[in-house]
C-alpha cells in the first residue's frame, strides 16, 4: 500500500535509487582508497629496502675502498722503506772511508804525498852515457877480463873443478 | 552483515598500525634505554672489546753533514716476541726460530717456556726479510712488531759527535743525546676496531693524532775534512806510538766546527762492543795541563791589561825561583834579552813566569777566566769539562808562575782552540758550536746558535793583532817550522806538557802531552786547529809538539786550505 501523493512516491523512489547508487559509489571509494593506501605503504617498504640496501651498497663500497686505500698505503710505506734503505745503501757507498780503501786497494792507486817524482835532465843523462860509453871503450881489455871472473860463470868454473877433483 | 563486515573492515588497519605504532614505541623504549640510559656501560664495554691502540711511530730525524750528505738514519725494522701461553711445543718452536735466527736453542726453549710470563722477546730490530721468514712458519704465539733502528752509513766517521742511540731509539751520546727532543719527533696513535680474530676491520680508524716525525739536523762538519783529519790522527798517534789523540778545526771568526776527529774511534754501528774509553770526545772532555801553548794567553794577558808593552824586552836568566820552586828553560843555558815576540818565538818558560809577574794574581786570574778556562764554552755538545782552574785565593806561591807556561792548570783542547780563535775574532770570544740547522717540514726551527749568548770582548783588537803577528813569527822563525805550509803564511804555538802523576806529586819523566795549535792564511785566518797527541812514545827520539803534532798540523791545514779552495792572501804570497 502506497501513503502519499503520486509525487511522493516518485520522490521516494529516486531517494531510495540515489542511496543505492550512492552506496556502491562509496565503497567504490573506499576500494580505491585502499588500493592506494596499500600501493603506498608497498612503495614505502620497497624505498625503504631499496634505501637500505643501497646504504649497504654503499657501505660495502665504502669498506672496499678502505681496503684498497690499505693496501696502496702499505705499498707506499713499502716503497718508502726501499727508498729509505737504498737512501743508507747510497750513503754506504759514498762513504770517503769505502771510496779511499777502493782506490787504495782495488785500484792501486796511492796518496799524491806518498809518490816521490823525481826530475830528470835527460840531456844530462844522454851526455853521462856517451862519457861512459867512450870510457868502456878505451878500457876493454881489462873490464872483459874482470867481467869474465866476477860474472856467474866463475862460479860454475869453481863448481866444476870442484866436483872433478871431489866426486 | 554488511555493516559488521565493514565495521571489520575499518578496524584491520587500525589494529596494524596501533600494533606497528606499539612495535616501534617497545623498540624506541629499547633503544633509548640502549642508546641513551645504559649507553655509557655498553660503549666502555664494546670500546674493551672492540678498540685497539695503535702507536704511528714517528720518524727519527736524519743527521747530515754540512753539504747534505747523510750521517745518521733510522729504517724500519721488525722486533719477534711471543706470548708462550699459546705456545704448544716450546722445543720444536725453538728449533725452528733457532735456524732462521741464528740463536741458542736451549735459551729461545727457556723464554718459550713460561706460560705465565705472557710476553716475552725473542730478537729486537732484525731485518724484515729475516722476520718474514719467521712470520712464514706461521707458529701460534710469535707476534711482529715495527720497530725502527738507527743506521749510521760511514761507520766510524764522526763518531764522537753524532753519537748514538739505545735499543729505545733514545739518544746516548753526542748530537743523539743533545738534540734528543728535537730528532725524537712525538709518536702518533689511532685507534682500529678488531674483529673476533683481531683483524683490524676496515673503515674504523679513529686518528686520535699524526706522528709527528723529528727534525733533520745538519751539522757543521764536512764529511770530507772530517775524514782526512781522522785519517790523518790515526795515522800520527800510531806513528807515534801515542795513546790517544785529537784534532779540532774551527772557523775563528763563526765558531763553526768544521772537523772533531779523536783517536781511538769506535765503529757506531756495534759501539756495545768498544771499549768505553775510546767512546770519550776527548776533543771536548779530556782534561790536560796545556804546556808551552798556553803561554800566548800569558803574553795576551800581559800586554791587554797594560802591565807591559808589546815592544818591551826582558833580560831572562836561564833558571828562575819562585816560591821556592826553580823554574828552567830546557835548552837555553845563558841569559838572553828576549823581547814579549821572542819568548813566544823561542817558547822560553823563564820569559813567560815573567811576564806573568808583571800583573797581580787577580788580573792574571780574570784575563784567564775571560779566555774561557775554568769555563764550559757552551758547545752544544754533552759532556763537555770546564778543566781545572783554581781562583786566585786558592794559588800557591808558584801557581801563577806555573800557569803562566802551562802547568798547574788543566784545560779542554776546545777551551785552547777557543782562546785562539779569541786573538784571531780580533779578542772578540766566538761561541762553537756544531749543529748548523735543524729543520722539519714547515722549515727551519730557531734553537741555540740562533739565540746565543752575546760573544764577549776579552782583549782588545791592538793587543789581539799585536799576538797574531806574534805566533805567525813562532811558525816563520821559532818552534813551529814544522808546521809551516809552503804558499800560505801559517801562526800556531807548540806545547809540550809533561804529565803529572796521578794521585801524587809531581810529573812523570818521559811521558808527555804534545800539541799544536795554529791558524791560516796568514793576517786574515779563515781557519783554525788543534792537534793533541797524548803519551807519544819516545822511540824515535823527538817528542815535542814541534815534531809529532806539528807536521800532523800541516798536512790537516794544508789538504783543509786546499780543499775549501782557500787562497793565500796577497801578503801571504808576498812573503
Amino acid at each position: 500500500m502506497v501513503i502519499g501523493t503520486r509525487a511522493e512516491i516518485l520522490l521516494r523512489k529516486r531517494s531510495k535509487r540515489k542511496t543505492k547508487s550512492y552506496l556502491v559509489k562509496q565503497e567504490r571509494v573506499k576500494t580505491e582508497r585502499s588500493i592506494i593506501s596499500l600501493t603506498f605503504f608497498v612503495t614505502s617498504i620497497v624505498l625503504i629496502g631499496l634505501l637500505s640496501f643501497s646504504i649497504i651498497l654503499l657501505n660495502f663500497q665504502v669498506a672496499q675502498n678502505q681496503l684498497i686505500i690499505n693496501e696502496i698505503r702499505e705499498e707506499i710505506n713499502y716503497q718508502s722503506e726501499i727508498k729509505e734503505r737504498l737512501n743508507f745503501r747510497i750513503a754506504q757507498l759514498q762513504s770517503p772511508q769505502r771510496i779511499y780503501e777502493e782506490a787504495v786497494i782495488n785500484l792501486g792507486m796511492s796518496n799524491p804525498d806518498e809518490i816521490n817524482y823525481i826530475n830528470i835532465d835527460t840531456y844530462q843523462l844522454v851526455e853521462q852515457q856517451k862519457s861512459l860509453d867512450e870510457d868502456q871503450d878505451t878500457q876493454v881489455g881489462s873490464s872483459g877480463y874482470e867481467s869474465f871472473f866476477n860474472s856467474e860463470f866463475k862460479e860454475d868454473v869453481y863448481k866444476t873443478i870442484l866436483t872433478l877433483l871431489f866426486p | 552483515m554488511g555493516i559488521i563486515r565493514r565495521a571489520k573492515d575499518e578496524f584491520r588497519p587500525i589494529c596494524i598500525f596501533l600494533v606497528i605504532i606499539l612495535f616501534f614505541l617497545i623498540l624506541s623504549y629499547r633503544l633509548i634505554n640502549l642508546q641513551v640510559l645504559d649507553a655509557q656501560e655498553y660503549v666502555d664495554s664494546a670500546t674493551n672489546q672492540h678498540d685497539r691502540d695503535y702507536n704511528l711511530f714517528a720518524q727519527r730525524g736524519k743527521i747530515y753533514d754540512k753539504n747534505g750528505k747523510e750521517l745518521a738514519l733510522s729504517l724500519h725494522q721488525v722486533t719477534l716476541f711471543a706470548n708462550p701461553y699459546f705456545v704448544k711445543d716450546p722445543l720444536n718452536y725453538a728449533i725452528k726460530l733457532s735456524e732462521i735466527l741464528n740463536m741458542d736453542v736451549e735459551s729461545l726453549k727457556e723464554k718459550l717456556s713460561r706460560p705465565n710470563s705472557g710476553f716475552e722477546y725473542i730478537t729486537r730490530k732484525i731485518s724484515p726479510e729475516l722476520a718474514n721468514r719467521v712470520m712464514e712458519l706461521n707458529l701460534d704465539g710469535i707476534y711482529s712488531a715495527r720497530e725502527d733502528k738507527r743506521f749510521y752509513p760511514k761507520d766510524s766517521q764522526a763518531c764522537h759527535l753524532i753519537g748514538f742511540v739505545g735499543l729505545d731509539n733514545k739518544g746516548l751520546a753526542g748530537v743523539e743525546l743533545e738534540y734528543e727532543k728535537q730528532l725524537h719527533g712525538v709518536d702518533g696513535k689511532i685507534i682500529a676496531k678488531q674483529d673476533g680474530l683481531g683483524r683490524i676491520v676496515p673503515g674504523t680508524y679513529t686518528l686520535k693524532s699524526d706522528p709527528e716525525d723529528g727534525y733533520d739536523i745538519h751539522l757543521t762538519i764536512d764529511e770530507n775534512i772530517q775524514f782526512y783529519t781522522e785519517s790523518r790522527l790515526k795515522k800520527g798517534v800510531q806513528e807515534a806510538g801515542a795513546k790517544r789523540g785529537t784534532i779540532i778545526i774551527m772557523q775563528p771568526k763563526t765558531g763553526e766546527i768544521l772537523a772533531m776527529a779523536n783517536y781511538p774511534d769506535f765503529d757506531l754501528n756495534g759501539f756495545n762492543l768498544s771499549n768505553s774509553d775510546s767512546l770519550k770526545n776527548l776533543a771536548i772532555s779530556y782534561n790536560f795541563e796545556p804546556g808551552s801553548i798556553l803561554k800566548f794567553v800569558t803574553a795576551s794577558s800581559a800586554i791587554d791589561s797594560g802591565s807591559i808593552s808589546k815592544e818591551m824586552v826582558f833580560h831572562l836568566p836561564p833558571t828562575i825561583k819562585v816560591g821556592g820552586r826553580v823554574i828552567s828553560e830546557p835548552f837555553r843555558h845563558v841569559a838572553k834579552d828576549y823581547s814579549v815576540a821572542d819568548i813566544l818565538i823561542n817558547s822560553a818558560n823563564v820569559g813567560a813566569v815573567i811576564l806573568a809577574q808583571q800583573m797581580s794574581n787577580e788580573v792574571y786570574y780574570n784575563y784567564l777566566y775571560k779566555f774561557g778556562f775554568g769555563q764550559s764554552t757552551g758547545i752544544d755538545l754533552p759532556g763537555e769539562e770546564i778543566g781545572v782552574f783554581n781562583h786566585y785565593t786558592q794559588w800557591s806561591g808558584s801557581s801563577k808562575a806555573t800557569i803562566s807556561f802551562g802547568q798547574g792548570i788543566s784545560v779542554t783542547p776546545i777551551q785552547l782552540l777557543r782562546a785562539l780563535c779569541t786573538i784571531l775574532n780580533d779578542g772578540v770570544a766566538p761561541n762553537p758550536y756544531i749543529v748548523k740547522r735543524i729543520c722539519g717540514k714547515n722549515g727551519d726551527i730557531d734553537y741555540f746558535p740562533k739565540l746565543k749568548i752575546a760573544e764577549k770582548r776579552v782583549i782588545s783588537s791592538e793587543t789581539a793583532e799585536a799576538i797574531k803577528s806574534m805566533l805567525i813569527r813562532v811558525v816563520e822563525e821559532g818552534t813551529g817550522k814544522n808546521a809551516k805550509i809552503e804558499g800560505y803564511k801559517v801562526g800556531g804555538k807548540t806545547g809540550t806538557a809533561q804529565k803529572p802523576i796521578e794521585g801524587g806529586r809531581g810529573y812523570h819523566s818521559g811521558i808527555s802531552i804534545t800539541s799544536f795549535m795554529g791558524f791560516a792564511p796568514g793576517d786574515d785566518p779563515a781557519l783554525a786547529c788543534i792537534v793533541m797527541i797524548d803519551e807519544p812514545s819516545a822511540a824515535n827520539g823527538h817528542v815535542w809538539g814541534s815534531t809529532v803534532a806539528a807536521p800532523i798540523f800541516k798536512d790537516v791545514m794544508s789538504f783543509t786550505l786546499e780543499y775549501l779552495r782557500i787562497p793565500p792572501l796577497t801578503t801571504d804570497i808576498e812573503q
